[in-house]
């Protein structure tokens, strides 16, 4: 369309040019100047010019205005030897710009072009002249223009007096459309090759406009079926879904949905959505990205139940663990009970008891059965961990409130105690009681180390701190002889023990509640001296 | 009807104070000479001023040196004393190490001290009949 009006245009604006001028076979524009193409023919009328006449002028100049004003060139020349008959100050611009001052009569190609090139451009000429006005595309010298040539036959009534052609530089409106190609081809690929099923749709009415072989595959629709209709008439979902989805996706600018969907066979499949708006040729689209969870939900759960069982196989395990240890040390008071008893009956069969004796041995075989019942008690506390309670909890207070638990006992043991928490609140997920119980057993762990024979320095420094990534972090340190060699592997063992009176438990109950916050405890001791013992307890899990 | 041991010695190592006191006070009753020790570093500094016809009596599970380690030191240094192992664990595995590694007897947790003591006697009688 364009191109034929550019080109009836051109042959009425040349022709009118052309057919006017009495001297159309001598320099006519030149350089193109606007003055220049005002017609002097006039003169031989002297002031009898006729109105026509001036009107015609007129006319001329604004052609001439009108044709200068476009970086497009326009030129015709001769039909025998292809001689400029008229440029306008597109082409003398072009051809400037390389150095070339163009004048009437020219054939600039002989200055510019190369031998075999020169046939081909004449044959642009020749094309016309044999079979009338055509538009092609035609790639400039360097490679770097496109100009798209209407090239047009002139005629004087049935003399052909010349070629005229409108060259318009179409480089960037060629280059555009290949990047659109390109993009489009790019587009395609992904769109098509894409592991995830992708649909394109209407944003309004939840019309499907376009669809991936893998959408096909998981929804077992094949796209001619899909397009046009909706996913509610498809069946992949109820009505009620798609207004859920849709408003998820209004709400949202990238939303993700989890829906099941009903596929063309009746299957039914766990699909992850997500959908982001998209424009394309001014329509806005919701392009969902929607993926088959079905086995990836299954395995999840799968990982959950198998986690859950290795949890409590852990937990008989320690059970084990814990039984063996239960039994040592219920069998160390009750090896005190009996030798006492057994004492006593032998101090009574003598003619003369020594009441001393047994007095001294019943006290001590009250203080074995003590200990026994502490170890049962604490056995209880051991195993209570599994009724847990998870709250948001600022561990920095709770470790406070235990400083004040502690405070008494230390004071009288002659002992130190410096809460140090970092700002800001360090906040977990935890059971609270349990979290003190741990702060608690290390405090006591540490001020045990401290009191038992050691002459230095008694203080105990009990640091809180918090990081987005990893969580609470607590330390306790002691300024105590620290852990013996070959001790800190064994620490968190049940029942092991280094103090003559220690029940080996606080560690050991420290680590499980730790670890039933997946949390991580280990000892170490201070280059400076003294034993560390730091706890982590992780962020909440996100998806729990 | 029981019965007193006169010069019956025990040199007796385990780490827990409140069984070494039990044991160590129903031995005594019963007649023998008891030698305590907290440690098997402890009596190992004495083992060799030990009299010929003593019998060790020593806990298994001690921080340090435990008594199969002991064990061991008594038996290449004094060959003749015999040891008996005791220990508040009781598994088949340490059964059989204590045998393995050449204890005189091996008693669980809580003892009864009726049979150590005439464990000890046996023991000391079956030395004695040796020099």
């Amino acid at each position: 369309m364009t191109r034929s009006l550019h080109g009836v245009a051109l042959s009425y604006i040349i022709g009118v040019l052309m057919g006017t001028r009495e001297t159309s076979d001598r320099a006519l524009a030149g350089g193109a100047a606007t003055e220049e193409a005002a017609p002097e023919n006039a003169a031989s009328n002297g002031d009898g010019r006729s109105a026509l006449e001036k009107e015609l002028a007129d006319y001329r100049t604004i052609q001439r205005a009108v044709i200068d004003s476009t970086s497009d060139m326009i030129w015709a020349v001769d039909p025998v030897r292809f001689g400029l008959l008229f440029f306008n100050r597109g082409l003398a611009d072009y051809f400037g710009e390389r150095g070339i001052e163009l004048k009437i009569g020219d054939r600039p190609e002989d200055m510019f072009f190369p031998p075999g090139l020169i046939e081909t451009w004449h044959s642009i000429y020749e094309r016309a002249l044999a079979r009338g006005p055509y538009v092609m595309e035609y790639n400039v010298l360097t490679g770097t223009h496109v100009l798209e040539l209407n090239v047009n036959v002139l005629r004087r009534g049935d003399e052909v007096f010349g070629v005229s052609v409108f060259g318009k530089d179409i480089t960037e409106r060629k280059r555009a459309e290949q990047a659109i190609r390109e993009s489009e081809a790019r587009w395609r690929t992904i769109f098509g090759a894409y592991a995830a099923a992708i649909a394109l749709v209407r944003t309004d009415s939840g019309e499907i406009v376009d669809v991936n072989r893998a959408w096909e595959e998981m929804t077992g629709f094949p796209r001619e079926e899909a397009l046009g209709r909706t996913p509610v008439m498809l069946g992949l979902w109820p009505a009620e879904q798609q207004e859920s989805l849709q408003a998820a996706r209004m709400s949202e600018r990238l939303s993700e949905v989890e829906v099941q969907i009903r596929r063309k066979d009746g299957q039914r499949r766990d699909v992850s959505i997500t959908s982001a708006f998209i424009d394309i040729a001014g329509e806005k689209l919701f392009v969902a990205i929607s993926q088959d969870v079905t086995d990836r939900k299954r395995a999840r759960e799968e990982l959950r139940e198998l986690s859950e069982r290795l949890f409590h196989q852990d937990r008989v395990v320690r059970a084990g663990e814990i039984t063996s240890s239960l039994a040592h040390e219920l069998n160390q008071p009750l090896a005190g009970i009996l030798s006492n008893a057994q004492a006593i009956r032998r101090y009574l069969d003598a003619a003369n008891p020594d009441l001393v004796e047994i007095a001294e041995a019943i006290d001590d075989i009250i203080a074995d059965d003590k200990r026994a019942a502490e170890v049962i008690h604490r056995l209880r506390g051991f195993l209570k961990k599994d009724v847990s309670k998870r709250e948001t909890v600022d561990v920095s207070r709770l470790a406070a409130e235990v400083a004040k638990l502690a405070k008494h006992d230390l004071e009288i043991a002659n002992v130190v105690l410096v809460m140090a928490p970092e700002e800001p609140p360090a906040t977990v997920v935890a059971d609270a009681v349990q979290v003190q119980q741990v702060i608690l057993n290390l405090i006591n762990n540490a001020e045990q180390a401290l009191t038992q024979g050691w002459k230095g320095e008694r203080r105990i420094v009990v640091t809180t701190s918090t990081n987005a990534a990893e969580g609470v972090t607590v330390v306790v340190r002691d300024t105590g002889p620290g852990f013996a060699d070959g001790v800190l592997e064994r620490i968190f063992d049940p029942f092991y023990s280094t103090k003559p009176s220690g029940m080996g438990l606080g560690l050991a109950i420290s680590r499980s509640i730790v670890e039933a916050h997946e949390g991580k405890i280990w000892g170490a001791n201070a280059p400076e001296g003294g034993a560390i013992v730091t706890f982590i307890l992780p962020p909440a899990a996100a998806d729990e | 009807m029981t019965t007193t041991s006169p010069g019956v010695a025990i040199c007796l190592v385990d780490d827990d104070p409140s069984v070494r006191r039990a044991l160590r006070r129903f031995l005594k009753v019963a007649g023998c000479a008891v030698r305590d020790y907290e440690s098997a570093a402890a009596l190992l500094v004495e083992l060799d001023e030990l009299e010929r016809d003593v019998c060790i009596v020593a806990d298994v599970l001690m921080p340090g040196m435990d008594g199969f380690a002991l064990l061991a030191a008594v038996r290449a240094r004094r060959p003749s004393i015999p040891v008996i192992l005791m220990s508040a664990h009781d598994s088949p595995q340490i059964r059989e190490q204590a045998a393995d590694s050449g204890a005189a007897m091996f008693f669980r947790k809580p003892i009864d001290g009726e049979e150590l003591l005439g464990a000890v006697q046996r023991l000391l009688r079956g030395t004695s009949g040796q020099t």
